[in-house]
This record gives structure tokens, C-alpha cells and sequence, in this order.
């Protein structure tokens, strides 16, 4: 007789064809999960803090996320930026209730334990306790519990912040491809904080970092493209993966004229309807102010995306929450001297992205479905072999080279 | 008998509890007349009803998903934003949804009926205190509460956003327009997605 | 206008320990140094509801029992973090056994 194990005490293998196959498990597995965080945000990668122009002095400062762990960006007196655990040292309680603000110290609600802009242990009450009783062991050594300070780089007013001290430079993580389009959205040049639009998506993490580096489904899903001709499976498209599949970028080539001509391609698309015009067409219609003609949205995993579409620059910060549920912040971004002409586009423009973005609105549903259908099948798999089975760059937008490159690198770092 | 309402009164519920007794002992004497007017004049009540008949259409409109009549509360000038309490007390001017001029309300509505690809869903809209923040020169300043409930396919309602309007309403003909319609949202976070304006 | 107040009588303060007073509404502290009386602001300036007195005299320093930042007691000058501000400092004497701070 065979003994059959239960289904959830089997190991979970990667099914085979592993390389153009997506488990669904890897959605729902809460101790994967877990792992993931472990094996990415706190492992040796840079995360995406926020933004320095945020913090503007000294004390000034803005809570974020790393992973599931709540931080603290903070300026401190010497004008650099501090990401600390928003945790205290003593209990464990939550040091900072404010989303922003300006302190000159930390003080923990609980038992007033007292920081310092760079995390250090300042002072606790009844330190050589009161009325000749109680207080901590006279070895107690206030330097040695401090909030845990996270490594910190800032790159042209962008910070991000690393558990590993370990981890290679933020340059070297980025990559220089990677790195050469994060700068050019952020060359230096003083940056403008528009806003944040918030969302809560109930699916897991993943789902979103494979929806930012799939260009297949752009013409599909999203119809505000192609309903008001803006943007067609034809238009000159690059998906590159960087860094082993950590990264991927996707840009394309806009032109005046490729959104009034029809062709083969376009007359393919059923959604397809040349008379729909918008009455306000500075809604899409961009300046082309980096003099590339271009769109380019950069995913660096496992925090962050950059988006630049037309003039509407955004900053997606991914903040998983638990196995099936995910926060999405995005922070749109000009620059101090944007005239006004370029400040009004790039708020109208703003009306794609964002929890009711004329785009976005498609992913964040569709994205929300897939979770309840990954519950239901753990055990299904899902096809990526659009544009072939390897990971090369492609010139199209129809592949779907950018995730397979994504999971060839996820279950090398995972050992799945 | 003259009972005058101070402008505050809908705020105080001692107050008011007061002058029902007062209009009860009026009532108990009867021969005399009851006068009852408003400190801001006898224009105020009126304009009062007129707003809450203003956003009543408005929501029902909205909940009855006729999204063609929507652009008609608006005046060509218009601005239309959804935005968070989060932004809009930072004074950050970015929004959720944004329309400047009747133009952008307009191919909101062409996008959603044309391209939006969204769960089919069914909304509430619950607005009070409706309330005037100031009457001069033909323009009104005035706010309202409101809470969205959002009934998804297959699933048991929850509340999609609860927030306040911020309102520059002008008169245009019969009918009073939104010159502004500022809808600040308190939630951190939008529940997955905002598909339909608020 | 400052006035000399009658605050406590000389025995009442002692070497090492803080005597806590209230002269013209202020919260002051008197303290004996080698001989010599001080008296210095009792509310520490660091978050403004703690008595300096419930700390520890530590030599010429007072410390404050909530988050450790020490004042002279001489002059009232803060010492170290996290406290960023001096507390005052206050004329005092003694006439017949009393002892007088001008506030």
C-alpha cells in the first residue's frame, strides 16, 4: 500500500517547463511569504525610503516601510538622512504614531524612552529608579540600545536604506542600466512634491511586480490606449531585463504621428475606435522633456517602480502587507521650476496613474481577481512563453521575456 | 411670538431641544402666531434646502450610475477633484481624480463607459450635514459629509470612502453648479481601486 | 519685578538633596554645594512636566530622572542631551536661619 502524504505537508516543487511556468502557490504560501521578506527586504537589496525633499530640515521626518517593518526617515543635525526601525528598543512598542512631522527627539509612548534624530538612546525614566528603588542594573549601557539604523544612501534626492551591511552599494545594485534612467528622472535638479495616492490591493506583491513588466497585456487591458489611439502594439518598444532578472525596464517610442495612423496591427485590435478623440487632449499629450521621445517605467525589485508616462513622473512604492494583500504608494513628483504650463500637464497627466488612474483602475482590478483564483488552485500553473522561452531583451512589446527573467532570478535567491 | 435661530443652531443640540420647548409653550397658547426666522436672514433656510436638494441629486444621480447627467452639475469652468485628507491638509495639490474644466469631466465619463475595465459594482452615497460656510455675491461656500458604499459582484457591501465635500457652488439660470468640487477622502488608503467619481 | 521670598528654613536643606519650592509661581529647586546654597528652575526643559528634584544630585550636577539631562546646580547650565535649554538660576540668601530666593 502507498502512503499518500497530504497535500500541504508536500514539499512544493517548481512544476516542470520551470523556466515558462508560475506555480500558484507562490501567491498564497504564507511561510513563503515570510521568506521572501527575509530572502529580499531584509536581505542584501536597497529599498525605496522616499524622497529628501519630504524631510526638508533638521528633525523634519516621514514614516515609511521596508518590507512589513515601519521606519522612520528622518534629517538629523547634520543635515543627513537617518532611516530608523520605528521600533523602540525597550518593549518593542511603536515609537512614531505621525505619518510626518518635524522632533527634535524621539519619545516612546509607552515608557517614555527618548532617541535621538540618529536612533541613539538619549535617556529612559528612572534610569537609577525612584525614591532609592527599582532602575536598571547599574551596568545597564544606554549606547547599546539605540533604534536599530538602517545603512542609508541618497542618490539625487531619492533615498533608499539596507538591512545588510553587507550589501553591495546602491550603484552596484541598481546596475548601470537601471541606473543611468534613475537619473534621468532624477538628474539633481531640485525635485517638487505633487502628492501620494494610496491604494490597498488585495493580492499578493508579486502580482503587481509582474503586471509592471508585462508590455503584452498594455494594448489589451488598458483601452484607454487604444480607444483614444495613444498607444498601439506597434509603437517601437524595449523590454530589457537587468541585473540576472532582478530589474526590467520597459520603454517606449512615442511620435506625433503614430497616434492618428491606423495599420495592419492596429485594425487587429477590436477595441480599436479611430472617432473617439478626447475634448482635453493635454491629458495625453506630453512634452518631451527628457529629448528622448520616451516613456520609461523601471522596476527595482523589491521595493519600487519608477514611472515616467508622458510628463506625470511617479514613484510606485510596494509594500507588501501579507500573503494577499499589498500597499501601492505612489508619490507624484515635478521639479521646483516647472513653470506653471508644465505643473498644470503634469497634474492633468496624473489622471492615468493612481487608484483612479484612466489606466491604472484596470490593473489594480484585475489584479485583485487573481488572488481569490490563486486560493482556489494553488496547484495550477500559469504560461509565460509569449516572445519565446529565454530572457533576453526584446524589441517587441508582445513577450513576456521580462517575468520569465524576474522568476529565473526569484527562484535562484529563493532555491526554488 | 418671534423665536430666532442663531446660526450655530443645528450644531447644539441643547439649544435645540430649548426652543422645542419654547415652540411647544407657543403652541399651547393658541391665538398667537409662530414666526420662526434665522439670524443670517430669512434667505439662509432656503438656500440651505436648496443645497441639500443640490447634493441629493447629485448622489442620486451617481448612485443611479447615470453618469451622462453627471457633467451637468458642473459649470464649464469648472474644477473636480477627488484627493486625500493626507494631501489636502498638506496643501500637495495632486488628486486621485482631477479635472480642470468641464472638458476633463467629460472624458472621464467617455472613459469609463468606453475603456475602464472594472468589476461591475453598486454604489451608495449617503450625504449630511450639509452646512454653509459663507453667501456673498452670488457665490456659496459650503460643505457636506459624505460616505461611499460600494457593493462589489459578488460580495457583501463595505464602505469605499468616507470623506467631506468642499464645495464653491454658483448660481447658473434655475439651477445651482459646482464652480468646485473638492472631495477630500479620509481613508489612508483607497480600497483597490476608485472607478467612479464621488 | 523681582522680590526676595521666604522659602525654607537653612536646616532644611541638606548636602546632596534637592529641596523643591514655589516662589512666585515658579518651581524652583535649593540645593547645599560645600557650604554654599543654590537655587535653580526645577521644571526640566526637555518636555516641561518633570521636577529636576526627583533626580540624583551627582556631585555639582542634577540630573533629571526621566531622560538623564544634567544642569549645574551653580549656574543651572544644561549639560548634556537630550535637554537643549538651561534652567534659571536664582539669587539666594540667607537672613536669621531663613533662606530667601529672588524671583
Amino acid at each position: 500500500m502507498t502512503a499518500v502524504a497530504p497535500a500541504q505537508t508536500q514539499e512544493r516543487r517548481w512544476p516542470e517547463k520551470a523556466a515558462v511556468r508560475i506555480p500558484a502557490w507562490i501567491y498564497t504560501d504564507p511561510e513563503l511569504f515570510e521568506r521572501e521578506l527575509q530572502t529580499f527586504h531584509y536581505g542584501p537589496a536597497w529599498s525605496y525610503v522616499g524622497l529628501e525633499c519630504e524631510v526638508p530640515s533638521s528633525g523634519s521626518f516621514k514614516r515609511s516601510w521596508v518590507g512589513r517593518r515601519s521606519v522612520i526617515m528622518v534629517r538629523d543635525e547634520t543635515g543627513a538622512i537617518q532611516v530608523l526601525e520605528n521600533r523602540c528598543a525597550h518593549r518593542g512598542s511603536m515609537l512614531c504614531w505621525k505619518n510626518k512631522g518635524k522632533e527634535s527627539s524621539f519619545t516612546c509612548p509607552y515608557h517614555h524612552w527618548n532617541y535621538d534624530l540618529r536612533g541613539n538612546l538619549l535617556g529612559l525614566p528612572f534610569l537609577r529608579g525612584a525614591m532609592g528603588k527599582g532602575g536598571m542594573p547599574r551596568d545597564f549601557d544606554k549606547q547599546k540600545h539605540g533604534l536599530r539604523r538602517l545603512r542609508v544612501e541618497t542618490r539625487n534626492g531619492v533615498v533608499w536604506a539596507t538591512y545588510d551591511e553587507a550589501a553591495p552599494t546602491l550603484e552596484t545594485f541598481l546596475g548601470p542600466e537601471i541606473m543611468k534612467l534613475v537619473d534621468r528622472s532624477f538628474p539633481g535638479r531640485q525635485l517638487r512634491l505633487l502628492g501620494y495616492n494610496r491604494q490597498l490591493l488585495p493580492c499578493n506583491w508579486k502580482f503587481y511586480f509582474e503586471n509592471s513588466r508585462d508590455p503584452y497585456h498594455a494594448t489589451l487591458l488598458h483601452s484607454f490606449f487604444t480607444t483614444f489611439g495613444l498607444l498601439r502594439t506597434d509603437t517601437p518598444f524595449k523590454a530589457v531585463p537587468t541585473e540576472g532578472g532582478r530589474h526590467g525596464i520597459m520603454a517606449s517610442t512615442y511620435s506625433r504621428d503614430t497616434a492618428s495612423k491606423q495599420n495592419e496591427v492596429t485594425k487587429q485590435l477590436a477595441s480599436l475606435k479611430s472617432d473617439f478623440r478626447l475634448n482635453d487632449m493635454e491629458v495625453v499629450t506630453p512634452v518631451d522633456e527628457f529629448g528622448d521621445s520616451s516613456m520609461i517605467n523601471l522596476s527595482v525589485f523589491p521595493s519600487v517602480f519608477f514611472q515616467q508616462h508622458g510628463n506625470s513622473l511617479a514613484i510606485r512604492h510596494i509594500i507588501p502587507k501579507d500573503v494577499s494583500s499589498t500597499e501601492l504608494s505612489w508619490t507624484f513628483f515635478g521639479y521646483a521650476d516647472d513653470d506653471d504650463a508644465m505643473h498644470r500637464r503634469r497634474m492633468k497627466q496624473a489622471n492615468l496613474l493612481g487608484p483612479a488612474g484612466h489606466v491604472a483602475v484596470d490593473d489594480s482590478e484585475v489584479l485583485a481577481l487573481m488572488q481569490p483564483v490563486a486560493a482556489g488552485f494553488p496547484d495550477s500553473t500559469q504560461v509565460i512563453e509569449m516572445g519565446g522561452r529565454d530572457t533576453a531583451p526584446q524589441e517587441t512589446m508582445v513577450t513576456e521575456t521580462l517575468i520569465r527573467a524576474f522568476y529565473q532570478f526569484y527562484r535562484e535567491k529563493m532555491g526554488l | 411670538m418671534v423665536i430666532a435661530f442663531p446660526p450655530s443652531i443645528g450644531r447644539h443640540r441643547a439649544l435645540r431641544t430649548e426652543i422645542h420647548a419654547l415652540i411647544m409653550a407657543a403652541q399651547a397658547r393658541p391665538g398667537e402666531t409662530l414666526q420662526v426666522t434665522d439670524a443670517r436672514g430669512p434667505s439662509s433656510a432656503a438656500l440651505r434646502s436648496e443645497l441639500r436638494d443640490l447634493y441629493d441629486d447629485y448622489a442620486a444621480c451617481l448612485d443611479d450610475g447615470n453618469l451622462d447627467a453627471w457633467p451637468g452639475f458642473f459649470t464649464e469652468d469648472c474644477v473636480y477633484a477627488v484627493t486625500s485628507h493626507e494631501n489636502f491638509s498638506e496643501g500637495l495639490p495632486l488628486a486621485a481624480i482631477y479635472c480642470r474644466g468641464l472638458a476633463m469631466i467629460r472624458d472621464r465619463v467617455a472613459a469609463l463607459r468606453a475603456a475602464t475595465v472594472y468589476e461591475p459594482r453598486v454604489l451608495r452615497h449617503m450625504v449630511s450635514c450639509v452646512r454653509v460656510k459663507s453667501a456673498e455675491a452670488g457665490l456659496v461656500r459650503s460643505e457636506a459629509n459624505f460616505a461611499v458604499f460600494e457593493c462589489l459582484s459578488d460580495r457583501e457591501p463595505h464602505v469605499l470612502m468616507v470623506g467631506r465635500y468642499v464645495d464653491v457652488v454658483v448660481r447658473h439660470g434655475a439651477a445651482l453648479k459646482f464652480q468646485e468640487r473638492t472631495c477630500v477622502y479620509d481613508n489612508y488608503r483607497v480600497r483597490t481601486s476608485l472607478v467612479m467619481p464621488v | 519685578m523681582a522680590e526676595w521670598h521666604r522659602v525654607a528654613s537653612e536646616d532644611e536643606i541638606k548636602e546632596g538633596e534637592a529641596f523643591p519650592v514655589t516662589a512666585a509661581g515658579a518651581a524652583i529647586a535649593v540645593y547645599r554645594l560645600e557650604g554654599a546654597l543654590y537655587a535653580i528652575g526645577n521644571i526640566c526643559p526637555h518636555q516641561g512636566d518633570v521636577l529636576l528634584s526627583d533626580g540624583f544630585v551627582d556631585g555639582d550636577k542634577i540630573e533629571c530622572p526621566m531622560h538623564q539631562s544634567c544642569f549645574e546646580i551653580r549656574t543651572g547650565k544644561v549639560l548634556g542631551p537630550p535637554a537643549q535649554q538651561d534652567v534659571p538660576a536664582y539669587p539666594v540668601k540667607v537672613e536669621d536661619g531663613a533662606v530667601f530666593v529672588r524671583v
